[in-house]
């Protein structure tokens, strides 16, 4: 069995067409809800690329090995999702960031890692070139300059030009044969992360005009924790008007048509080369954008709202049910024992995801399940903190990210360490900093009313505390799967 | 618009001409250019890519940047970097050509060594010539060179009294400064040819382009003698900045200022007497030809535009002629455009910056021909209409590998900084606002680390849109303060 993990960065379930959004066209999303299998609800287990990622690969929560940043990624004493494919014989074909392994791991993952550091030698065959993230039109003094809000990518009105990551991917599918080694393709591309920009086509395709009463706006929340305002004012957001971040949600909406048009050629090479019939093919997210919502822009490291944590999860898989949804909870990690299954690997090391086999057949999913997020950093996470000096210029005012170290920096407890637990009816959202939350997803389902301090909810709230409470007790740690010899024996070595 | 109602195009390039020798800044007298620059857009912000004539020039003709036509330096010496243009390259006369404009040529090319006007559908008028095409093999350069050493009698031997005007370099050839004499580099004659063509061209129904291209003011500035007398030396002087030091800068700035040295104050003062004179006899040579216009009765149909390939230090900081010295009297150009009719800019200045390669675009939309490809530059059209974009370009850049012989150097200039990247010393930041005439080279003080790199920023940005490679980051010569990876930035 083949694999192409199509797995774009920071997008939203909500902003996603079959998802129910009422405004993005995403044809090839659609085809693969109707071909596969949709998860309604996937949670990720962190709100940040890097720990998301990592819990992915792992089946671990954050709490296991402690990946909250950026900067701690996999290490070699740990399982992996590739390190179990490549052992049993697959092909790691990596067109897409890292924000994963460290650099050690690379090397036994990767057989190019020589090229990805030093630049690869050939060029792919199709049209391709720069599509994202280049050109902040807004002065410093302007507040619109950390919106994110960059300006269309130059587009010469001719065929769409590839992200060089994709155009190299189907290549690669081209090119690949029967009798060539199993692949994991996995295409971890940068869109739709912010900035907010696209192929001037893409990036103009939908009238912010439309937009502007599809987004929570500020004032019809209560009890948001404090980094919100926070956001809003370091980040200038709170100067700016509701037209604004429309086109913010406008252009987001044209990098998801994007994706979708690189999806779409993925799909188109797969059909060419007949491969769906030995290949799974996943698209998913490792966390999702604000893009206007609440008055907010980007992401959050402690924040624990839908908008960041639930992102499409769809599978197709020869001999599933096409056009299968399944509504109840699943989490992000699910990814790692799903494809072991599907390739007729085994786990080496205990984990806490759960294989959706099952489910690709037409099972429903588990009612009962509780879903677990965690996310920020507290004084002794000292290395975590995004104003940590790494020489990457985040510190210089004219960084787009230097209004998010800089409120990390002075108030550090913005950020701190925060635990969610949802059900399909409720989110409680538990704080170091006492800053928590609680929502009635059924009767709030865009969460803009924090319930936490709620009479009427103390119920529901303990109930939720327990069950977050008895998760810690059950995944706090892992046990190794092989034992230790425990007298002074030659035997043990 | 048929080819039949679209308008002619005549061209006037000088060669090493400064900004400031034409209206309004008028340190020469100009006549001539004074009655026409009260119906032209006036440019006082132009500049050239590079300080030599031949990347210039394919920058005026493709619309693109050295590193992008493939033109560095002088195509025509044995070590030269490029014998022409990067193979299928177009030129707007090609468009022009495609759209049945007649395309005229007159004077000097000096854009590639491998091809002439004529094999790109001009009618050469004068000079005629053609060019041995290398074919593409690689054959060691013909040791010509040699023979401006071997058997002359020119070459200095360092013993020989120094005359006036003259820089004396043993082993090397007489170097005159400046001198009297009747049709300097053939100009007039080329003019004198050019009248005619327009005089004597046949009327028809397809427009015309023509281009008149002289060698003046180029150096050395030998000029005739009723321009020279034009002049009074007792009203020159010399620049303010003549008596840099240049402790501060790059050494190879001081060398070729020690040559310079050998002049005294007056030989300087009066080089630049014959300079200003020499750019009064080539605004004589332009009055000649719009007369020519007129005399056939096509002024009114015809759009002028005045220009030079790059410029000329003219005694600053004690240099002369062109070269790796950044300074901008050497990339700041006369740019003017008359357009027929009485809309648009006439008898104004434009004071937003504009680049050579803006000349491709302008061309084209002036003349409403569409081109099948994206240039480097802007389209000047909505300047000339007066409108006043906000978002125009906010800096200029410059790129050169050295001309003659090599040295990379690559900068970026505000209307407030200046930075310039040099590949074969150290760099240098200039606070244009205080300090106009680069006198102080900032760089080093930490107080601008900021300003240095916010330049980096922008210069390699700029070298990663025009495709620039010049960017090697092996230990020994990758020295710039911020290196070309700093405008890839990371995501949180």
């Amino acid at each position: 069995m083949n694999f192409v993990f199509f797995f774009p960065d920071e997008m939203s379930a909500s902003s996603v067409s079959c998802y129910g959004n009422p405004t993005v066209k995403m044809p090839n999303y659609d085809r693969l809800a109707e071909e596969g299998v949709r998860f309604e609800n996937c949670l990720v287990q962190n709100p940040v690329c890097s720990p998301s990622r990592c819990s992915l690969m792992t089946g671990l929560y954050v709490h296991n090995m402690g990946h909250r940043s950026l900067w701690h990624l996999l290490r070699t004493h740990e399982p992996s999702l590739f390190r179990y494919l490549k052992n049993a014989g697959y092909d790691i074909q990596w067109f897409g960031k890292n924000d994963l392994y460290s650099q050690e791991y690379l090397d036994e993952i990767c057989g190019d890692i020589e090229e990805k550091r030093n630049g690869y030698r050939t060029r792919p065959s199709r049209k391709h070139g720069h599509v994202h993230g280049w050109t902040n039109p807004y002065q410093l003094e302007d507040p619109k300059y950390y919106s994110f809000l960059f300006s269309p990518v130059e587009d010469d009105g001719e065929e769409a030009a590839l992200d060089e990551e994709i155009a190299r991917a189907i290549d690669y599918l081209n090119n690949w044969k029967e009798g060539d080694k199993p692949f994991m393709l996995f295409l971890p591309i940068i869109m739709p992360h912010a900035p907010y920009d696209a192929l001037e086509r893409f990036h103009n395709m939908y009238d912010p005009a439309l937009l502007k009463d599809h987004l929570v706006q500020p004032e019809e929340t209560s009890g948001k924790p404090s980094y919100v305002e926070l956001i809003r004012k370091y980040r200038r957001l709170d100067q700016l008007e509701p037209e604004f971040m429309a086109k913010v949600y406008a252009t987001y909406l044209g990098m998801n048509s994007y994706v979708d048009f690189l999806l779409g050629e993925l799909m188109n090479t797969l059909d060419e080369k007949r491969l769906f019939k030995n290949t799974t093919l996943i698209a998913s997210s490792d966390h999702g954008d604000w893009y206007g919502n609440y008055g907010l822009v980007e992401k959050w490291p402690n924040a624990m709202d839908d908008m960041l944590l639930r992102v499409p999860l769809l599978i197709k898989t020869p001999g599933n049910k096409a056009g299968h949804v399944v509504g109840e909870q699943v989490e992000l990690f699910d990814i790692m024992p799903t494809v072991l299954e599907l390739a007729g690997i085994k786990a080496g090391h205990t984990h806490f995801a759960q294989s959706l086999v099952p489910q690709l057949g037409g099972e429903a999913g588990d009612l009962e399940r509780y879903v677990f997020a965690e996310g920020g950093y507290d004084n002794q996470d000292e290395r975590c903190f995004e104003y940590q000096p790494r020489g990457n210029g985040l510190l210089n005012e004219k960084n787009i990210y230097y209004p998010k170290v800089m409120q990390q920096k002075e108030y550090p407890q913005s950020v701190c360490r925060t635990t969610m637990i949802r059900s399909l009816t409720n989110k409680l959202v538990l704080r170091t900093s006492g800053e928590n939350e609680l929502y009635d997803l059924v009767k709030d389902m865009k969460e803009c009313n924090n319930v936490y301090h709620d009479k009427g909810y103390s119920e529901v709230r303990a109930a939720l505390e327990a069950q977050m409470l008895r998760w810690y007790i059950r995944t706090a740690d892992t046990v190794p799967l092989n034992d230790d010899y425990r007298s002074f024996s030659t035997r043990g070595m | 618009m048929n080819v039949e109602k679209k308008p002619n195009l005549l061209i006037f390039m000088t060669d090493h001409q400064r900004w400031d020798m034409a209206p309004p800044f008028k340190r020469a007298f100009t006549p001539n250019l004074d009655r026409f620059a009260k119906e032209a857009a006036i440019f006082t912000e132009a500049y050239c890519p590079a300080p030599h004539c031949c990347p210039s020039r394919a920058t005026f003709f493709t619309g693109l940047y050295p590193t992008e036509h493939g033109v560095w330096n002088n195509v025509e010496v044995g070590n030269t970097l490029s014998r022409g243009l990067y193979d299928n390259t177009r030129l707007w006369s090609d468009d022009l050509r495609e759209a049945g404009y007649r395309l005229f040529y007159t004077g000097k090319w000096h854009v590639s060594a491998e091809e002439t006007p004529a094999d790109r559908g001009w009618e050469m008028t004068y000079p005629v010539y053609e060019c041995k095409k290398s074919e593409g093999h690689r054959i060691p350069p013909d040791p010509y060179e040699w023979e401006k050493y071997y058997g002359q009698p020119g070459i200095c031997k360092g013993e020989e009294p120094r005359m006036e005007a003259q820089i004396i370099r043993p082993g090397y050839p007489l170097y005159v400064q400046y001198g009297e004499r009747e049709n300097p580099f053939n100009d007039g004659t080329v003019v004198e040819n050019a009248v005619r063509t327009i005089l004597q061209r046949e009327a028809s129904e397809k427009p015309w382009c023509h281009f008149v291209g002289t060698l003046g003011p180029h150096d050395p500035y030998y000029v005739p003698k009723r321009f020279l007398d034009m002049y009074n030396i007792e009203d020159i002087k010399l620049p303010e900045d003549f008596y840099d030091s240049m402790e501060n800068k790059p050494a190879l700035y001081r060398r070729t200022k020690d040559r310079y040295s050998q002049l005294t104050e007056m030989e300087h003062r009066k080089s630049i007497l014959h300079y200003l004179a020499f750019c009064t006899y080539e605004d004589h040579l332009f009055g000649e030809l719009l007369k020519a216009l007129e005399q056939k009765g096509e002024l009114e149909d015809t759009i002028v535009i005045y220009t030079s390939d790059h410029g000329d230090y003219v005694g600053e900081h004690g240099l002369w002629a062109k070269g790796l010295p950044c300074f901008n009297s050497a990339y700041h150009i006369p740019l003017l455009i008359r357009r027929p009719g009485s809309g648009g800019i006439k008898g104004e200045q434009i004071n937003h910056f504009v680049t050579l390669a803006d000349m491709a675009p302008t061309i084209l939309e002036m003349l409403e021909i569409r081109a099948d490809r994206s240039f480097s530059g802007y389209s000047l059209v909505p300047l000339l209409e007066g409108q006043k974009p906000v978002n125009w370009r906010s800096e200029i850049y410059t790129q050169t590998n050295g001309n003659e012989l090599y040295g990379i150097q690559r900068s970026v200039m505000t209307k407030e900084w200046k930075y310039v990247y040099n590949g074969f010393d150290y760099d240098e930041l200039y606070h244009l606002t205080e300090d106009p005439h680069q006198m102080y080279n900032l760089i080093g003080d930490p107080r601008y680390d900021g300003v240095v790199r916010e330049m980096c920023m922008k210069l390699w940005r700029f070298a990663y849109e025009h495709k620039d490679v010049c960017i090697n980051p092996y230990i020994m010569v990758a020295h710039a303060p911020y290196g070309p990876g700093i405008i890839f930035e990371e995501n949180l």
